[in-house]
């Protein structure tokens, strides 16, 4: 069986960039969360995210959607997904700049890219 | 406008757990464990006052083990010590009684009832502890640690012992959790300061790189 992993995507507008809101000086990005491989009996997905979230615990039990929960972020963390299934609860954790550059590729688009070296650099 | 962030645990995720877990006592394994536990105290009671019959003893016997009064009795014993009109009456009792008896330990209701009933007191804890944490201007810690360190690691334990039997809430129970939900925000909504679900905070400036 294989081992659950967090996806991080960027959402992005129709012309392929991502989207973001700003407030003052930060871009706070659009991002969706997932976990791949998780195993079929998984019943809920329980992120722990940045304490800076209002909402830092996020239970997302929709499995056809592999989990997805959508979030934004202005700078990179560690997130932390127990999956939770009838045999037992599997914690998987990864910062979210490398779940996000793994989604994305080698060789992301400029806009993409630039995305990623902001979320790194805060 | 959208609900509150406070409102929408409570929806989500605070009261579905607290609303099912209450559904645990009509679990079948809940009320065979709680007749089983009357029914043998019961006969041991009689018993020491002096009331006995082969049927009491037979009813209130373990089925691994001799009862109180000794060697279990056997059913013609028991048929015998009944009027004759109500033979049948008893012997269909019995024939269900064992059957509950089997599938009871067959299916770990022993175990289940257990860990059931330890489960909804952990949860009926937390439900105690749910007003003073919505009666603060921000009640989001307090509900997800109460989440995390309570609700969630209890109920992902039950549902792996099979004490849980939904996965997760139990079906049906969405008029109870929207009643609660509208009890509890209109008497602490008001309480509640604003905030953005959606974004992070800033970091404090000492902190920026």
């Amino acid at each position: 069986m294989s081992t659950p992993t967090i996806r991080a995507t960027f959402e992005l507008d129709a012309a392929g960039r991502p989207t973001a809101v700003e407030t003052g000086d930060l871009r706070h990005y659009h991002i969706r969360l997932r976990v791949d491989g998780a195993p079929p009996d998984t019943y809920a997905v329980t992120y722990i995210l940045d304490p800076s979230y209002h909402s830092a615990i996020r239970e997302v039990r929709d499995s056809k959607a592999g989990f997805e929960e959508h979030l934004t972020s202005y700078g990179d963390y560690t997130v932390e997904a127990k999956i939770r299934a009838r045999d037992g609860v599997t914690t998987v954790m990864v910062p979210l700049s490398t779940a996000l550059t793994k989604s994305h590729g080698e060789e992301p688009t400029a806009a993409i890219a630039q995305a990623l070296e902001s979320i790194a650099a805060h | 406008m959208a609900d509150h962030l406070v409102k929408r645990t409570l929806e989500r995720d605070v009261l579905p757990y607290l609303v099912s877990a209450r559904q645990l006592r009509k679990q079948w394994f809940y009320r065979l464990h709680t007749l089983f536990g009357y029914t043998t105290d019961l006969v041991v009671a009689l018993a020491a006052i002096g009331i006995s019959s082969p049927l009491f003893r037979l009813l209130g016997s373990t089925g691994s083990t001799s009862d109180a009064a000794g060697s279990p009795p056997t059913l013609a014993s028991v048929l015998a010590s009944v009027p004759l009109a109500l033979v049948y009456p008893t012997a269909g009792l019995i024939l269900a009684w064992v059957v509950f008896r089997v599938a009871f330990n067959r299916e770990d209701g022993q175990k289940r009832a257990v860990l059931a009933r330890s489960c909804t007191q952990v949860l009926r804890q937390a439900e105690a502890s749910l007003p003073t944490a919505l009666a603060t201007a921000d009640p989001m810690p307090a509900l997800n640690e109460m989440l995390e360190k309570r609700i969630r690691p209890t109920v992902d334990r039950n549902i792996q012992d099979n004490s849980w039997p939904w996965v997760p809430f139990a079906p049906s129970i969405d008029a109870d959790v929207t009643k609660e939900v509208t009890a509890l925000c209109s008497r602490y909504e008001a309480d509640w300061a604003p905030v953005n679900a959606l974004l992070r905070q800033a970091p404090a400036p000492e902190n920026k790189p």
